[in-house]
């Protein structure tokens, strides 16, 4: 029975790694499929005329499958080393993943189906019915996040009800202490409801979303400008330039008002141990209680100080900000790759901030830190981890290997001349 | 349980049911002409004769509108074990989720990366390295459904895994004890190649069927007569080997899944050397027995028997039984664990009563029995096609090629029946518990020890202890697994929207695939480059 000893260092080690590995594939995912989602959303702007739309579709053509298997991982990770999380979020948030997944599919067949007839009507419908499914990824996955940051109403059922409910469960906690699950939809507009949890919280967390939405499709069009030429080169900076202003304004007002009022003080006073253990760490180990009333931490973490984080968070901070006022100046220079690469800088920076305020919550409920998912009190066991940990290792760098050439062998930059000469060549395009 | 719940439950199994069957009539393909366009390739450089090359590339077009579906459709199912299945999610997560992690990591994304490539790839780079994408691409879905066939092959079987009790959020979980017992399931390998084969055989006839087509009009004569021959070998070595291959598998069923084999061969009652039915339809009567209403059994004894436990003479299980011995056997784990009790009577109990452990007979049984019977089909077809196109007279045959062009939907048809054979044969169970079915010297089953022994944890106050329990306390029934917050409402939204979303695309996909299998190979020819928009 030597397998199921547990050796608790192993597992405090695992954990945060794996909130750091999450972390990553969704940073991967908004990076990669972001600027396809992006490009995606620019399609019918790209141009009136065929060509141009064809452009935009074919900048990402043999790429945004691969992309958008971050996705497919990110949901896969967070189902192997939180299970609870994938349950609670996915059961919890039923119709808002269901947007996105019904978004995602016309996406695929969208661009495969579009050039497949020459019918304008065809291609039309095609290039608004791709445009308008980016966009709702975005935004949706936008909103998700701003309602992470400022907390959605989870309950711990196990503290209300020990019989019919397990886990974390989406819905009301009543001024009696009794739990109700949220009605049909009632639950889903909750999320873009800007009067929930209150008015400043309920208006942040959908500027998040617009923030996200305008942020994604300016990732788009620096993408548009590394794979363009000529006038449509021209047009994709010109897409950059004029929405990087109200991108840049929003995304300071939600940076700054979110570390203040939401991020690196998470206020969950409370001097209850049994919560604090039950939230922190599981209760059947912990290696005593060492507690910041302001910033709670498990006291074996590698990095006791909160100080500490805070470095970290203000240089992923700067990175983002850098990469922000990157993007202006390298499209206004012209430079494809140094504005495609801000854009990029400035997400990574941004959503590792996000992550690194939030730990060791994962989803923090309005409803306190006993009814919160840390990854503590959400994560799988040991054995799982060692074998996901086993296989991250060695399929990570696989997987970065082969993308990287798959993306230096369509890096060409397209143009109506490239496209018919590429067709004499007998070469596919969309 | 509330009668709305129970509503809920249906109606996500329905949509589940919907998502996997829609996925499912695109993934065999994909799984089998990969596979199919590699070895053109590899063929295109071996021989040097550029009609291969043009072969692999017309297939490729079809194969490339079919994925797109196919990826449509299977996002969907990353996901929808935690929207709908949210209990069962939190309770083995720890487990199942593993495997599709790692599908994702090490299968999704080779052929998700290199499809991209292998449509726009050509000319592009050279032969050599589009013949390796081909590989790669025909590598990764196949892996793919491995680890999904891994991932299923634990619900069916749970072996590997160990039971948490009293110290996790939810009270209970699955957790991984041993990973290798995962991946190494013979009911998850066995299934797995029962799947990959399958594709090959969709994909055979696929091509067989189109090539037909032409050769009917007398159209593209040399390229769809080497296509067909092509077809017709990898057809006739899939189909065969299906046959021995899906006798391994129902074996496993037999030994860990009785219920589904007393269902899958309209067993009635246990019977020593029992006989193969050729049809069959089961009634219950007023106090919920099983008996026949009709049956046409196979006038050799024991073949059966044979066939599920090597053993003329063995006994096998049938209904009744499974439904008596099933109860006998909670009931004896319930007492022998008084302190775990309230998880069977959490998991497996409905309002205080033993479930019905018997799948829906009837239609597991048809399903099973008409994909054995399209199975030996597909042997027959394959080798007449292949006698006649090795003869160089393929062409001339009308009637057989006629019989494979309007044979295409079958196979797929098998598949999906292969489909409701495992997941309606698993009911009641999403996972099913930790079962051997095992004889003694005499080929009698030996009823009181249908449970193998899982490990536990279990916290009793302050203590952890560690011990061995039956395997009785992994079973999950499919109605406690669902989402407990969800409403009807969302549910009959969501699986209508899927519903009709689906219907349109999959009939929009296959009506792009038929008008550009009808237009033939030049569309990807040299000279017809300009056609490629």
């Amino acid at each position: 029975m030597e397998a199921l000893g547990y050796s608790p260092l192993w597992w405090d080690v695992l954990v945060p790694l794996w909130f750091v590995l999450v972390a990553l594939v969704w940073v991967m995912y908004i990076l990669t499929d972001g600027f396809d989602l992006g490009v995606g959303v620019l399609v019918p702007f790209m141009g009136k005329d065929d060509i141009s739309r064809r452009i935009a579709l074919n900048s990402v053509g043999p790429i945004w499958d691969g992309n958008e298997v971050w996705f497919i991982t990110a949901g896969g990770a967070a189902y192997a080393a939180f299970p609870e999380i994938y349950a609670a979020i996915f059961g919890g948030l039923y119709l808002a993943l269901m947007v996105i997944l019904f978004a995602l599919i016309f996406r695929a067949v969208g661009f495969e189906y579009r050039s497949k007839r020459p019918s304008p009507a065809w291609r039309s419908f095609w290039d608004w019915a791709i445009s308008i499914s980016s966009g709702i990824v975005a935004l949706v996955l936008g909103v998700a996040l701003g309602n992470i940051i400022v907390g959605l109403p989870f309950v711990k059922t196990t503290l209300v009800d020990p019989n019919s409910l397990k886990g974390f469960v989406y819905g009301v906690l009543d001024s009696n202490g009794q739990f109700h699950p949220y009605p049909a939809i009632i639950g889903f507009l909750q999320l873009l409801n800007p009067f929930f949890p209150n008015l400043a919280a309920g208006i942040f967390k959908l500027l998040v979303g617009i923030t996200a939405l305008l942020f994604v499709i300016m990732h788009g069009a620096t993408w548009l400008m590394v794979k363009t030429l000529g006038e449509h080169f021209e047009r994709s900076k010109g897409f950059v330039l004029k929405l990087w202003p109200i991108t840049a304004i929003l995304w300071v007002i939600t940076t700054v008002w979110g570390f203040v009022s939401f991020g690196f003080t998470h206020t969950f006073h409370t001097n209850n141990p049994k919560v604090i253990s039950e939230t922190i760490n599981i209760d059947f180990y912990h290696w005593g209680a060492v507690l910041d009333k302001v910033f709670t931490y498990h006291d074996n973490f590698l990095f006791q100080a909160p100080a500490l984080v805070s470095i970290i968070g203000w240089i992923l901070l700067g990175l983002g900000i850098l990469g922000l006022l990157g993007v202006f100046f390298f499209a206004r220079n012209g430079s494809a790759w140094g504005t495609f690469l801000s854009s990029s800088l400035a997400i990574i920076g941004i959503l590792f901030a996000v992550s690194v305020a939030l730990f060791p919550f994962t989803v923090p409920s309005i409803y306190g830190l006993e009814n919160s998912m840390t990854v503590w009190n959400t994560a799988a066991s040991e054995n799982t981890l060692k074998v996901m940990t086993l296989a991250a290792l060695i399929a990570v760098p696989i997987v970065l290997a082969y993308t990287a050439y798959i993306y230096k062998v369509f890096l060409f930059k397209l143009s109506p001349e490239q496209l018919k000469e590429a067709a004499e060549k007998g070469q596919f395009s969309y | 349980m509330a009668a709305e719940l129970e509503l809920v439950a249906s109606l996500s199994r329905l949509q589940f049911a919907t998502t996997a069957y829609f996925h499912f009539l695109f993934v065999p393909l994909t799984l089998g002409i990969s596979l199919f366009i590699a070895i053109l390739m590899t063929t295109y450089l071996i021989t040097k004769k550029q009609i291969y090359r043009e072969m692999a590339r017309f297939w490729t077009k079809l194969f490339a509108i079919n994925f797109a579906m196919g990826v449509a459709t299977g996002i969907t199912h990353e996901f929808e074990f935690g929207t709908n299945w949210a209990v069962y999610s939190r309770y083995v997560g720890d487990i199942f989720g593993a495997p599709l992690a790692i599908e994702a990591l090490f299968a999704f994304f080779l052929e998700s990366s290199f499809i991209g490539m292998l449509v726009f790839g050509w000319n592009r780079v050279n032969d050599v390295v589009m013949t390796l994408v081909a590989w790669a691409v025909a590598f990764g879905t196949n892996l793919s459904a491995l680890w999904i066939l891994v991932a299923n092959g634990w619900m069916q079987h749970p072996a590997g895994g160990m039971l948490k009790v009293g110290t996790w959020v939810g009270g209970i979980r699955a957790e991984l004890y041993d990973f290798s017992q995962v991946v190494f399931s013979p009911v998850a390998d066995v299934k797995f190649m029962h799947t990959m084969t399958a594709g090959m055989i969709v994909a055979a006839m696929f091509v067989l069927g189109i090539s037909a087509y032409h050769l009917l009009r007398k159209q593209h004569v040399d390229f769809f007569k080497r296509s067909a021959l092509a077809a017709a070998i990898f057809g006739m070595i899939a189909s065969v080997s299906e046959v021995v291959i899906g006798d391994i598998h129902a074996h496993e069923v037999a030994k860990t899944q009785p219920s589904k084999l007393a269902a899958m061969e309209a067993i009635v009652d246990s019977e020593h050397a029992a006989p193969i039915l050729l049809a069959a339809w089961v009634t219950q009567n007023e106090n919920g027995q099983y008996e026949y209403a009709f049956k046409l059994p196979l006038p050799i004894p024991g073949i059966l028997s044979f066939l599920a436990y090597h053993s003329f003479g063995a006994e096998v299980p049938g209904m009744n039984d499974v439904q008596k011995y099933m109860e006998q056997n909670f009931q004896a784990a319930m007492q022998q664990n008084p302190q775990l009790a309230d998880i069977i009577k959490n998991n497996v109990m409905l309002n205080g009563q033993w479930p019905s452990f018997i799948p829906p007979v009837n239609i597991v049984y048809w399903a099973f029995h008409i994909m054995v019977y399209l199975g030996f089909l597909f042997v027959f077809i394959f080798t007449v096609a292949f006698y006649y196109a090795k003869k160089g007279v393929l062409q001339d045959k009308s009637w057989i090629l006629k019989v494979a062009l309007y044979s295409i939907p079958l196979p797929y048809i098998a598949s999906l029946l292969g489909w409701a054979t495992a997941e309606v044969g698993r009911q009641p169970w999403v996972v099913y518990p930790l079962t051997e079915v095992k004889h003694d010297a005499n080929g009698n089953i030996i009823w009181n020890e249908l449970f193998q022994q899982i490990p536990a944890l279990i916290k009793e106050g302050d203590k952890i202890i560690q011990t061995q329990i039956p395997g009785a306390f992994m079973g999950l029934t499919t109605y406690k697994a669902v989402t407990p917050t969800l409403t009807v409402l969302e549910v009959l939204i969501t699986f209508l929207g899927f519903l009709v979303i689906f219907t349109v695309l999959a009939v929009l996909d296959w009506w792009l695939i038929a008008k550009y299998a009808k237009k033939g190979p030049e569309m990807t020819g040299e000279a017809k480059a300009q056609e490629a928009y």
